[in-house]
C-alpha cells in the first residue's frame, strides 16, 4: 500500500518549546494508532498532517500534496480535533450540515449526508438539540462526525475516545474499524496502548517529539510486558501472601507498604497476573486490592527509552 | 471566484443566524436603543418650544459613541471570536479561501451594525424633530437621518474592518480598539491640534462626508466646526480605500496566520 504520510526530518517548535523534532516516518495502514504520553508530539503531529500548521523544519506529505491550507487537499481528508470546541448555539445537525456545505455539497445532500454521518455515530436523537447541551461523548462523537461526514480518503483524529464510556468507546473502535474496511484510511492518536490496540496493530510511538519506533503493536506490547513495575497488593494477610509470592520468578522484591498491604517488583507483570490468581485461591488469600502504581505510558516510555 | 462568493455567502448566513441569537447582539441593541431612549427622556422633560441641537446631540451620541462601539464589538469578533472559541480549526481544514471565513462574517457583522445603526439614527432624530426646533432649521428630518446614518455605515464598515484587522493581529483586540477609538480618535477629532494629525482619524473623514452631504443643518452643525473638513468626494474616497486596506491586511495575515490552538 502507498504511503499516505510521509514525514521527513519534521520538526516543530512553539517557541523555544520543541513539539516534534526530526521526525521521519511513512505511515501506510489502513488505520494507524499514534501512541505516546502526553507531551510526546502527537497533536503536533496531527496537526501537522491537517495542515493546521506549517513546520518548522523539513517536511511532511499527506497523500503525496503538502498540507498547510492546501484546499485541495481538504477535500480529500478529515479532521477531528482533540480540543472540545463546538458552536454552542447551533444544534449538531446544523454543524455538520454547515460544514458540509462547505465542501460544495448543496443543501439537499448535505441535509443526507449529515443525517447519514450522526447515525454512524448514535447522534440522531439529539441531533436537533444545541451542542451547548450536548455531553463530553456527544461532542466527541459530533466531532468526529463531522470529520468524516464528506467522505475524506484520510480521517485524521486525535484523541477521539477521550471522555468517552467503556460502551461509546466499543462502538467508536468498532466504527474506526467499519471506516477501514469501507476505505477510508485513518490516523488516530491515543495516549492509551489499549485502546489503540483494540483499532490496529500498526503503530508510531512518540515520546517527547521523537519517533521511538514504528510497527508491530505486539513487539512493544512485549518489550512493554518487560518495563519493572510495582504493583500494591492489599490482603488480609500480606506476610503470608510474600512468601508464595517471593517464590515465583517473576517476583524481583517486595516490601510492606502497610500492615495490609505489600508492594512486589516484578520484570513481567503479565506473567505475574497469570500466576497471582491461582496461587491467592490456593492459599485462601483474601485480596482486597491491586495497584500497578507505575502503570502508566510515561514512566513505560521512560523504560523504553532507556 | 464563485466558490469563494458562494463561501462566503454561507459563512454569512451562519454567522448572521449565530450573531442573531447572542448576547453581544442584545448588549449592542440596549447600546443603539440609549440614543432613542434620551431623546425620548429630552421630549419628556424638556419644553417642546425650546430650541434643542439636534445636530449636536445626535453626533455625539451616535456619531462618536454608538457607532464606533457598535463596529468595535462585533468587528473584533470577527476572527477572533473564532480563535477563542478554537472553532477556527473546523472552517481552515474545509476547502475554501480562508479569506471567505473572513468575508462572510464580517458582512454579517456589518449587516446587523447598519440595522442598529438605522434605528438608533432614524429613532432619535425622528423624536427630536417631531417635538424641537434645531438651532438651524431642519427641512427634511430623513435627509438629515439618512445623511448620518449612510455616513455612518460606512465608518462601520471602516472601523469594522480595521478591529477586523486588529483581531488577526493582537489577542485582546478589544482593548486596542477602546483605546484608540476613545483615546486617539476622540482626543485628535475634537481638539484644535496644529497640523493634519486629526486626517489619521476615521471620525475626522466620516464628518467631512456627512458635512458635504448637501444637508444644511449638517453643514452648520457646531460639532464639526473642530475640524478642518475636506470635501465630500476626497473624504469618500480616503475612507473606501481605508476600507479595502484593512480588509486586505486582514485577508493576507488570515491566509498566513497558523493557529496554535490548545486541547
Amino acid at each position: 500500500m502507498t504511503a499516505y504520510v510521509e514525514a521527513h526530518e519534521l520538526g516543530r517548535w512553539y517557541g523555544q518549546v520543541v513539539g516534534l523534532n526530526e521526525l521521519t516516518a511513512s505511515i501506510d495502514a489502513p488505520i494507524a494508532g499514534l501512541l505516546g504520553p502526553n507531551g510526546a508530539g502527537k497533536s503536533t503531529f496531527l496537526k501537522l498532517v491537517a495542515g493546521e500548521i506549517r513546520p518548522s523544519r523539513g517536511s511532511v506529505r499527506v497523500l503525496g500534496e503538502r498540507p498547510f491550507a492546501n484546499r485541495e487537499l481538504f477535500r480529500r481528508i478529515g479532521f477531528c480535533p482533540q480540543q472540545d470546541a463546538l458552536y454552542e448555539g447551533q444544534t449538531g445537525i446544523e454543524f455538520v450540515i454547515l460544514l458540509l456545505r462547505l465542501h460544495g455539497f448543496d443543501r439537499k445532500e448535505a441535509r443526507a449526508r449529515g443525517w447519514r454521518a450522526l447515525e454512524r455515530v448514535e447522534l440522531t436523537d439529539a441531533a436537533e438539540r444545541a451542542t451547548g447541551t450536548y455531553s463530553k461523548g456527544m461532542r466527541q462523537r459530533l466531532k468526529l462526525a463531522q470529520a468524516f461526514a464528506h467522505g475524506p480518503e484520510l480521517l485524521v483524529v486525535d484523541e477521539p475516545l477521550t471522555g468517552l464510556d467503556p460502551v461509546m468507546r466499543h462502538t467508536m473502535i468498532a466504527l474506526f474499524r467499519e471506516l477501514a474496511d469501507s476505505g477510508i484510511r485513518v490516523l488516530v492518536s491515543s495516549h492509551v496502548l489499549h485502546e489503540v490496540e483494540a483499532m490496529t496493530n500498526d503503530i508510531v510511538l512518540l515520546h517527547r517529539g521523537r519517533l521511538l519506533a514504528q510497527g508491530d503493536v505486539g513487539e512493544v506490547r512485549d518489550l512493554i510486558s518487560r518495563h519493572p513495575r510495582r504493583i500494591r497488593i492489599g490482603a488480609g494477610e500480606p506476610r503470608r501472601l510474600a512468601r508464595s509470592l517471593i517464590e515465583l520468578e517473576q517476583v524481583t522484591s517486595v516490601t510492606f507498604a502497610s500492615p495490609t498491604d505489600l508492594t512486589i517488583e516484578t520484570r513481567n507483570s503479565e506473567a505475574f497476573f497469570r500466576e497471582l490468581t491461582p496461587i491467592a485461591a490456593a492459599g485462601g488469600f483474601r485480596v482486597q486490592s491491586l495497584d500497578c502504581s507505575d502503570e502508566n505510558l510515561e514512566a513505560v516510555f521512560d523504560y523504553l527509552v532507556q | 471566484m464563485k466558490d469563494f462568493i458562494r463561501a462566503s455567502l454561507i459563512l454569512f448566513q451562519a454567522q448572521l443566524m449565530s450573531s442573531l441569537r447572542s448576547k453581544r447582539l442584545l448588549i449592542c441593541a440596549v447600546l443603539a436603543a440609549g440614543p432613542v431612549a434620551f431623546a425620548f427622556m429630552l421630549v419628556q422633560v424638556v419644553p417642546s418650544d425650546e430650541r434643542v441641537p439636534i445636530t449636536e446631540i445626535s453626533w455625539a451620541l451616535i456619531g462618536q459613541v454608538v457607532c464606533p462601539v457598535l463596529a468595535l464589538v462585533f468587528g473584533s469578533a470577527v476572527v477572533s471570536e473564532e480563535v477563542s472559541d478554537r472553532t477556527i480549526t473546523y472552517l481552515f481544514s474545509r476547502p475554501i479561501h480562508r479569506a471567505s471565513v473572513l468575508i462572510g462574517r464580517w458582512l454579517a457583522a456589518l449587516l446587523i451594525v447598519a440595522v442598529l445603526l438605522t434605528v438608533s439614527g432614524f429613532g432619535t432624530i425622528y423624536l427630536l424633530t417631531s417635538t424641537f426646533s434645531n438651532d438651524v432649521p431642519i427641512e427634511s428630518p430623513f435627509d438629515l437621518a439618512f445623511a448620518m446614518v449612510a455616513g455612518l455605515t460606512l465608518a462601520a464598515a471602516v472601523y469594522s474592518a480595521a478591529f477586523t484587522a486588529l483581531g488577526t493581529l493582537v489577542k485582546n483586540p478589544m482593548i486596542w480598539g477602546i483605546a484608540y477609538v476613545f483615546a486617539f480618535e476622540v482626543l485628535l477629532v475634537n481638539s484644535q491640534l496644529p497640523g493634519n494629525l486629526q486626517r489619521m482619524t476615521i471620525q475626522f473623514h466620516v464628518r467631512s462626508l456627512v458635512h458635504g452631504w448637501g444637508v444644511e443643518a449638517w453643514e452648520k452643525a457646531e460639532i464639526f466646526e473642530l475640524n478642518d473638513l475636506i470635501t465630500f468626494g476626497g473624504a469618500g474616497i480616503v475612507l473606501f480605500t481605508a476600507l479595502f486596506v484593512w480588509l486586505g491586511i486582514a485577508g493576507l495575515v488570515l491566509s498566513k496566520k497558523q493557529y496554535e490552538l490548545s486541547a
